[in-house]
């Protein structure tokens, strides 16, 4: 079996072929072999049994009368013609056994002694035995007289006859047997090869491809072989055409690798943004784009092997998080990054597994958001300014009050000089002293609002959010109050520290209270519901939170705009009151400090804004300093 | 003479508690609306300074109170520097006069003298508006209230000037004007202007020349102020 198995497709089918032939020619032989001669000794039997019958019939009354010479022409009138080719002798006898003819003519041979007649109602009996040099079936058949026996014919059948007829037959079928063998050999061989030579042709074909180049079909392999199929339909051509088709269908999408491979090498070598593959677990840069050279100023060789660690402010825990299959995760945003020439740069991080040279990697990209950092902090300030334009009345009012108790004080001084009055001690004490006062309020006010449209720095100060709210209780307070709104604060005095800018705090602060005014606004002017306003504004911790509140018994928020309000430009102040900056900007500041912000609101009964920061950790600080 | 002040502005009161005591006023003073009114009742002053801009009830609504209780109390309004739509809400309400923060002293005293001159006066006389002979130049004389309704007056005396002549416009301490009034003054001075006519007012008080310069009215016209007057009894 080993053997057959090592045996090429060719060989397999030829030799199974032949096996098969062979076996069937063996079986036929053996099988017309066995049915051949049983039943031609029947007949050679059945023949001589009816010879002797015919004879014993002839024979009767010579037997009685005991006519020797007649019952001798008896005998060798038997064996005339083609007879005597079977019948090899012949003998008489009456019913004691004793030979009243016979056809020996060379003497009776030896050993030989004629079967008894025996009485029996059987009729003929046969037996194998040898005369002489001959085998032979001795058939003795009783002549009978009514129903006695009177004796018997007994003949002697050549087997040798037999067993050349035998021989003669065995021989044709042989004959034809090999003559069938040996077609079968060759057809064999023809279905082999038949069966075989595309396949070989396609095997040939096969390797040329994989040797070379699966876009580049080998013609001459090709023409070799649809030479080989020609018109062929079978199986085998439907194989081959399957065959081609698949390598077509391999050339056409190892093509389209090859032209993604080219179009992500591009993206890589030309893309707009700084690309890096990282080891996954040492953070060894192994692959940088030139543009990830250009924008941190390093050259490609200096920046492989360094860690990407080292770059920016990203520690490993970044990139521990899950990577969704096939997709590209946000590390980090707004991560500031180093140039060589140690400038800083934000950038946003995303990142996502892969496979590169049997590594497993990490594919990082890298955006530069620096300008859009600046345009962010510059529309931030631009919102600021147009607020600080639009209270410019309020806060001109707010000046002029210590102004006017300046103005009026130092008049009075310069009257009662001019007019040489004596001016009481304690008058004189108290103006100077309102003058002082006066001063340093006004310069409060000036300075809060310096503070206030300050552009923040970059780098997060920790905070709390309750001086900011007081700040803006101190910049509008008073106004609220002059339009009949009372602005309530509601402060947890323990509340922790937040990673933030004070006075963009002050900004987000200023502008949902701003808004809570104009909603209460909105709601006498429109509702001529005049009862008074009041805007809440509440600092508490919530589950490690840091929680702000700002609540109003303004307009509310329709259902349907409350999804809206967040959007730029969205804005249901009149055309020129108000940009639809104002709650964008808050969204943006807040989620720019990890924290979200929500609306509560009743339409007609008011609305509440809730903001939730990261309790800022200072034990985080002394580990990631 | 009696005077109450009203403002939210605990130093603004004692400032002018100084100056009006000096000027031998009896001084009267709250913090608020309410306050004043009530004080107001109470002690019946000749003339209200009040602050329009206050918390609660503000200026407006004090004037609009006083004048219900008494039209002859001259209700002087203290106004924010350029703070014009609340000014014109105040001459509506038939306010007195007003005076611009930060005080000035010279306001102030001019406000006195006037709110001295007119106390007493149960209601502002009708506009009138006379011709008079000041040879080269047209001259009118003003006074009473110049309100919307007196557009027949100011359109009569527009007519009868000549193009290219000098028209002044002489106001007496009874002169007062309110928003529509200002609108027909806006719009016969500029009568005057397309004629080719070199406008003046003169007489105007001092803080009804802040008003007026507040108002534009400085572009169409060239507004004198009248001499300075010191007040007190």
């Amino acid at each position: 079996m080993k053997f057959f198995s090592k045996l090429t497709l060719k060989n397999k089918i030829f030799v199974s072929c032949l096996g098969f032939t062979l076996i069937v020619s063996v079986l036929i032989a053996l099988f017309t072999r066995a049915l051949l001669i049983g039943s031609l000794t029947g007949e050679l039997k059945q023949r001589g049994v009816g010879i002797a019958q015919g004879v014993a019939d002839g024979s009767r009354v010579f037997i009685l009368t005991r006519n020797r010479a007649e019952l001798t022409a008896l005998a060798y009138d038997a064996r005339l013609g083609n007879r005597k080719k079977v019948v090899l002798y012949l003998l008489i006898t009456d019913k004691t056994g004793e030979i009243l003819a016979h056809t020996f003519t060379t003497g009776f041979p030896r050993a030989f002694a004629p079967v008894p007649v025996r009485d029996t109602e059987q009729g003929a009996g046969i037996q194998s035995m040898t005369v002489g040099p001959h085998s032979v079936f001795h058939v003795s058949v009783p002549v009978k007289e009514g129903i006695y026996t009177i004796g018997s014919v007994q003949i002697g059948l050549d087997r040798a006859h037999i067993e050349s007829l035998i021989a003669r037959l065995r021989l044709i079928f042989l004959s034809f047997l090999s003559v069938v063998t040996l077609i079968f050999f060759f057809l064999s061989h023809r279905l082999a090869l038949y069966i075989t030579r595309p396949v070989t042709s396609l095997i040939r074909y096969t390797d040329t491809l994989t040797q070379e180049d699966f876009r580049f079909p080998a013609r001459e392999e090709m023409d070799a072989l649809s030479q080989t199929l020609g018109k062929r339909e079978d199986e085998i051509a439907k194989l081959t055409g399957s065959f081609m088709r698949m390598t077509g269908q391999l050339a056409s999408s190892t093509d389209r690798l090859m032209e993604s491979q080219k179009k992500y090498r591009s993206l890589f070598q030309s893309g707009p943004n700084p690309i890096f593959v990282i080891h996954r677990r040492s953070f060894e840069i192994l692959d940088a784009n030139p543009k990830a050279a250009e924008v941190f100023g390093y050259d490609r060789e200096e920046l492989i092997g360094t860690s990407l660690l080292a770059l920016g402010n990203l520690d490993d825990q970044a990139f521990a998080g899950e990577y969704p299959q096939g997709r590209s995760v946000v590390i980090s945003s707004k991560v500031t990054f180093f140039r060589k020439d140690k400038g800083a740069l934000f950038v946003n991080v995303h990142a996502s597994p892969a496979e590169y040279r049997d590594k497993d990697v990490i594919i990082v990209a890298t955006t530069d958001i620096t300008e859009l950092v600046e345009k962010d902090s510059q529309l931030i300030q631009a919102s600021k300014m147009t607020n600080l334009e639009k209270m410019s009345a309020g806060i001109a009012h707010e000046i002029n009050q210590p102004l006017n108790a300046i103005k009026m004080g130092s008049e009075y001084l310069v009257m009662m000089h001019e007019q040489e009055r004596a001016v009481a001690p304690e008058d004189l004490d108290m103006v100077l002293r309102e003058i002082s006062a006066q001063v340093t309020r006004a310069s409060e006010i000036v300075g809060r609002l310096k503070s206030f449209s300050r552009k923040a720095e970059f780098s997060r100060e920790v905070i709390s959010i309750n001086p900011c709210v007081t700040a803006v209780h101190k910049i509008i307070g008073r106004q609220l109050a002059l339009q009949g709104m009372a602005l309530v604060l509601d402060l947890d005095e323990a509340i922790p520290f937040i990673l933030a800018h004070n006075n963009r705090m002050e900004q987000v602060i200023f502008n949902l209270a701003t808004n809570a005014r104009d909603a209460i606004n909105e709601r006498i002017e429109t509702i001529g519901d005049i009862q008074n306003g009041r805007i809440r504004i509440t600092t508490f911790t919530d589950r490690g939170m840091v929680g702000l509140r700002v609540e109003d018994n303004g307009t509310g928020i329709p259902p349907e705009q409350a999804d809206a309000i967040f959007d730029s430009f969205f804005t249901t102040k009149e055309m020129g009151e108000g940009l639809g900056l104002g709650l964008p900007i808050v969204q943006g500041i807040v989620r720019d400090y990890n924290g979200t912000v929500s609306v509560d609101t009743t339409p007609g009964r008011g609305a509440a804004f809730e903001i939730f920061f990261p309790a800022h950790d200072p034990e985080q600080e002394v580990t990631h300093p | 003479m009696k005077i109450l002040v009203i403002d939210d502005e605990k130093p603004t009161l004692s400032m002018f508690r100084l100056f009006l005591s000096a000027y031998g006023y009896e001084v009267h003073t709250a913090e608020n609306g309410e306050q004043g009114l009530a004080v107001f009742r109470e002690c019946r002053p000749d003339i209200v300074f009040t602050d329009i801009r206050m918390p609660g009830m503000d200026g407006l609504e004090v004037l609009r109170r006083i004048r219900n209780h008494d039209a002859g109390c001259q209700v002087v309004i203290i106004t924010g520097h350029g703070d014009m739509a609340r000014a014109l809400d105040a001459l509506d309400l038939d306010a007195s006069d007003f005076i611009n923060k930060p005080v000035e002293r010279q306001a102030l005293n001019a406000a006195l003298v006037r709110a001295e001159k007119r106390a007493g006066r149960t209601s502002a006389p009708a506009f009138s508006m006379e011709a008079e002979n000041l040879g080269d130049t047209v001259g009118f004389r003003c006074s009473g209230k110049l309100s919307g309704t007196e557009e027949h007056a100011l359109a009569g005396a527009g007519d009868s000037v000549a193009p290219g002549s000098s028209v002044r416009l002489s106001v007496d301490d009874d002169f007062s004007i309110d928003r529509q009034g200002l609108n027909r003054l806006t719009e016969f001075l500029r009568a005057m202007n397309e004629k080719g006519c070199n406008t003046s007012i003169t007489g105007l008080s001092y803080n009804y020349l802040r008003f007026f310069e507040m108002a534009g009215i400085d572009k169409l016209a060239r507004l004198e102020a009248a001499p300075a007057e010191e007040p007190g009894t």
